[in-house]
């Protein structure tokens, strides 16, 4: 995909200075013609005025050119502007590609390293089919993360909830981002008492931060952090809540995020994101 | 309207150089010529919009002043050479040339010439060829939108696509010069878009014919 | 209302002798050819603040209400509400004198009291003393002195210290703004370029012309002025020393000699010069008389303005087909664009840190006023109206002054540069326009 778009840049580029090189050669050429016009009008004296006529109409060819010139400047200088617009979005592109790639590294790095505990049972399920490992440790606490739903409410299946959010979480991995939101809020509405109900917050946040949303973003990862102060997400959510932030323009709100990361939860990876944040 | 003021004005001074050149070969004449010149072109321009005032004003005196120049030129050639057919040719082209159009006007955030103004353009070129010692200012303008240093850098970009045109045309290049002055000297205080594409033009002004 | 009651002699003893200097100031104060200011919208909670009459032992009434000054430079600072003298309940001088209840009461957070005296040499002094009303405390106070035409400008120093004191950021009263004004409905025409106070007073004429006067740049010392003039019918750059009105015409060139712009260092004036064909931006080394040729493109390349460490300069440029602002740095020759929202930007220039751009911004075919955040790349717009050019920032960066229309006059107005803040300039005659804020006077 890059080398493609690259290419396409590459081929402009030439194409521009080819055009470019064209473009100043021609400027000497009309002055060429200037040299062999200005003599003819000279022989021609004394001048009738038909002769005027004449003379413009030999030029004409000249005015053409000269057209051309100016019509080629004015289409090089738009296509340079598109190559500067597509380099910016290229740059922005490869900016944020890296900020979910580390995202991503840092995710897999806190799995990795932090047996499952407690709530986080089904996403853990569902990570693992994305990074293709398995802890048994996970399988333990879905058990009990999901027993506690139950006794939480009554009216309600652990199983349908653990498969409606698999099924919102694949379409996340799908990059159907406008679906998954649609199906991250129907989980919600459902399982508004489901042990995944702060997950499924948490991920809505992530997929308008994906979506550019930063606002609604900072809304879900606010929302996760005050309903759900216990939540493993914490950390994260507070880190999210603080670059969201960030992107609003919201300084004051985001320091406040970032600093609860540092001071609550220091050794958490979320606070050594944080602090690079802050600096 | 500023045209209508412009070829008024013009109209009066062939009047008045014409009237001169006929009656008379001395410089008093010529002098008185030149003043009655300025002073009609003084009056013309006082019935036009306080705008146009100034301009027509500089416009009409350098013309009045060319045109007296020329005629004495041609006066005292005639004496001297008994040769009447030289400068009545002369005279000729000159006001051929005055009768053309002599502001070109621009689209927006443009400088390409447009077909209509070519033919009096060609006219320009032919004139200003053919007299070597005639000269030229062009007069770049834009109007009030976008900021003012653009607007003038935009003014000079209309100059030079008339002038680059007019030296395809065989025009020698010393002859021009031009000059922007943006968005500084509307024609038409106007801010709707006739106004505005009133503003944005090449005002071609002969220093010497 | 006891407290009251008690106070009363007191106000009166304070009162009596101040408010005759105070109505014989009124008529004194000239309005006539200073630009007025018409605050249009401030912040959601402006901070209330009391500005005490400030005392003056003198037989002969004062040029100038110095509290007067500083009131209104808080208040058109947008972010204080400054206590009216009719509801003051006591008119103190000296802290002694100060009843913070009388302040409490009147929901006055901080209060400023000040007196005015002669000095030795026949000028005046003012001390000011600033307290935090709700802490009962002073919290600020110094004294400023000057000849016996700087009352105004004494005023304003006070203005800058208290607004230091309480906002964090240095004060940018007592500077300068140049402009241009026109008038073409009277006869003959004028173009003429001013130098006023930050407030609008003092406006001073530097030159008069029957052809345009365009782009005012100040000298980083606020000494001088570089500008272009049309009074040859043919642009030429000058620079004019305020004081003595002694002006240099810069070497001039065949077609566009314009935007001049100076540097950080106050060595260097960048400017546009087409005499290679078309505008490009040059460098005229002061000193050297060198000229030196910065960009090289077929295209527009003009309004240049410095970076804050004079190694680049920002400049407009339609070489990608739309005007955008680039930066060029000095030593490479590198060119890099720095707008990409809007098919219209242009006249950029930063803000004091470096950290804002401001700039003239198209949207939906109107031109405003925008700020973008260099950081963070966002573009924001600070100005709703139509026909928004010429952007100055405040040396301190808090305010931006620009020039906009309207019932079709060019007049100036001014917004803060996080938009909250606006105000009008209104002038009484002509059309006022192209505003270029000082840097600080000292």
């Amino acid at each position: 995909m890059f080398q493609t778009i690259s290419r396409f840049i590459l081929s402009i580029v030439v194409l521009v200075t080819s055009l470019h090189v064209f473009a100043n050669n021609s400027v000497p050429v009309s002055d060429l013609a200037n040299d062999i016009a200005i003599p003819s009008l000279d022989i021609q004296k004394p001048i009738q005025p038909n002769s005027v006529a004449l003379s413009a109409s030999t030029n004409n060819a000249n005015a053409q050119m000269s057209d051309f010139v100016e019509l080629l400047q004015l289409e090089l200088r738009q296509l340079r502007g598109q190559v500067e617009e597509l380099n910016y979005s290229l740059e922005r592109l490869k900016q944020d590609q890296k900020q979910r790639y580390l995202d991503l590294d840092r995710r897999i790095v806190s799995l990795s390293n932090q047996p499952a505990t407690a709530t986080e049972a089904p996403p853990t399920a569902v990570t693992s089919q994305v990074v293709q490992f398995k802890d048994t440790s996970s399988e333990v606490s879905d058990a009990t993360s999901l027993e506690q739903g139950v006794v939480a409410q009554e009216v309600y299946d652990p199983e349908i909830e653990k498969a409606d959010y698999k099924a919102a979480f694949a379409l996340i991995r799908e990059r159907q981002y406008d679906a998954s939101i649609v199906a991250l809020l129907a989980f919600v509405e459902d399982f508004p008492q489901g042990a995944l109900v702060g997950n499924a917050h948490y991920w809505l946040g992530e997929v308008y931060m994906v979506q550019g949303d930063a606002s609604l973003a900072a809304q879900s990862f606010e929302h996760v952090i005050t309903q759900f102060p216990k939540h493993r997400k914490i950390p994260d959510a507070l880190y999210k809540a603080g670059v969201a932030y960030q992107n609003i323009g919201d300084v004051g709100k985001a320091n406040e995020a970032l600093q609860r990361v540092l001071s609550e939860f220091p050794e958490s990876s979320a606070a050594r994101l944080a602090r690079e944040r802050v600096n | 309207m500023q045209v209508g003021n412009l070829s008024k004005i013009i109209a009066i001074s062939i009047l008045v150089v014409f009237i001169g050149a006929c009656s008379s070969t001395g410089e008093t004449a010529d002098a008185t010529a030149s003043t009655q010149a300025a002073q009609m072109a003084a009056e013309a321009a006082a019935l036009a919009e306080t705008q146009a005032l100034e301009e027509a004003q500089v416009q009409a005196q350098a013309q009045a002043q060319a045109q007296a120049q020329a005629a004495s030129d041609a006066a005292q050639k005639a004496a001297n050479d008994a040769a009447t057919a030289d400068a009545a040719q002369q005279q000729q082209a000159q006001d051929a040339a005055q009768a053309l159009a002599h502001v070109i006007y621009f689209d927006f955030d443009q400088s390409t010439i447009k077909a209509e103004f070519r033919t009096a353009l060609n006219g320009h070129a032919a004139y200003l060829s053919q007299n070597p010692s005639a000269r030229v200012v062009l007069e770049g303008h834009a109007d009030e939108r976008g900021t003012r240093e653009y607007n003038i850098a935009l003014g000079e970009r209309r100059g030079n696509a008339v002038s680059r045109y007019l030296v395809v045309q065989g025009v020698s290049v010393d002859a021009i010069e031009v000059v922007s002055f943006g968005e500084e000297r509307p024609v038409n205080a106007g801010q709707d878009s006739a106004s505005w594409s009133e503003n944005r033009r090449v005002e071609i002004r002969y220093i010497n014919y | 209302m006891v407290q009251l009651t008690l106070r009363l002699p007191k106000l009166k003893f304070f009162s009596a002798p101040l408010i005759t200097i105070f109505t014989l100031l009124l008529s004194a104060s000239v309005w006539s050819s200073n630009l007025v200011i018409e605050i249009t919208q401030g912040v959601d909670n402006p901070v209330p603040i009391a500005v005490v009459p400030f005392a003056w032992s003198g037989d002969v009434a004062l040029s100038e209400d110095v509290a007067q000054v500083v009131d209104a430079d808080l208040e058109r600072s947008g972010q204080f509400k400054s206590l009216k003298r009719s509801l003051m309940l006591s008119f103190p001088y000296k802290k002694e004198d100060v009843y913070y209840r009388d302040w409490l009461y009147l929901a006055t957070e901080y209060l400023v009291i000040g007196k005015v005296v002669v000095t030795d040499t026949g000028g005046y002094q003012v001390d000011y003393q600033l307290f935090d009303v709700q802490r009962q405390e002073a919290i600020a106070s110094s004294s400023f002195s000057g000849g016996k035409d700087d009352l105004r400008a004494l005023g304003h120093s006070v203005s800058d210290a208290v607004y230091e004191a309480l906002t964090g950021l240095r004060g940018a009263f007592r500077t300068r703004i140049a402009y241009v004004a026109a008038d073409k409905k009277v006869n003959p025409s004028y173009y003429k370029l001013l130098v006023a106070d930050a407030d609008g007073y003092n406006a001073k004429e530097i030159l008069k012309s029957n052809q345009p006067i365009m782009s005012p740049s100040w000298s980083r010392d606020a000494s001088k002025l570089a500008y272009v003039s049309f009074e040859t019918n043919r642009p030429a750059i000058y620079v004019q020393d305020i004081i003595t009105g002694q002006r240099e015409r810069i070497k001039s060139f065949k077609g566009i000699n314009g935007a001049p712009a100076w540097s950080p260092d106050g060595s260097k004036l960048a400017l546009v010069l087409s005499k290679d064909g078309n505008a490009e931006i040059y460098v005229l080394d002061l000193i050297s008389k060198r000229l030196t040729r910065v960009t090289k493109h077929y295209g527009i390349d003009t309004e240049p303005a410095w970076s804050v460490d004079g190694k680049h300069i920002l400049f407009t440029s339609d070489r990608g087909g739309k005007p955008q602002i680039y930066q060029v740095t000095l030593d490479s020759g590198w060119v890099e664009r720095l707008t990409f929202e809007g098919d219209y930007n242009a006249r950029g220039s930063l803000t004091h840190d470096g950290r804002f751009l401001v700039l003239v911004s198209r949207h939906d075919s109107q031109f405003h006023i925008a700020v973008q955040d260099l950081q963070r790349g966002t573009m924001s717009l600070l100005t709703q109206t139509s026909l928004d050019e010429s952007p100055s920032v405040a040396p301190n960066g808090s305010m931006v002054i620009y020039s906009t229309q309207v019932g079709g006059r060019d007049i100036l107005a001014a917004v803060s540069i996080d938009g909250k803040v606006k105000f009008n300039i209104p002038a009484n005659e002509g059309v006022v326009r192209e505003p270029a804020w000082s840097p600080y006077l000292n």
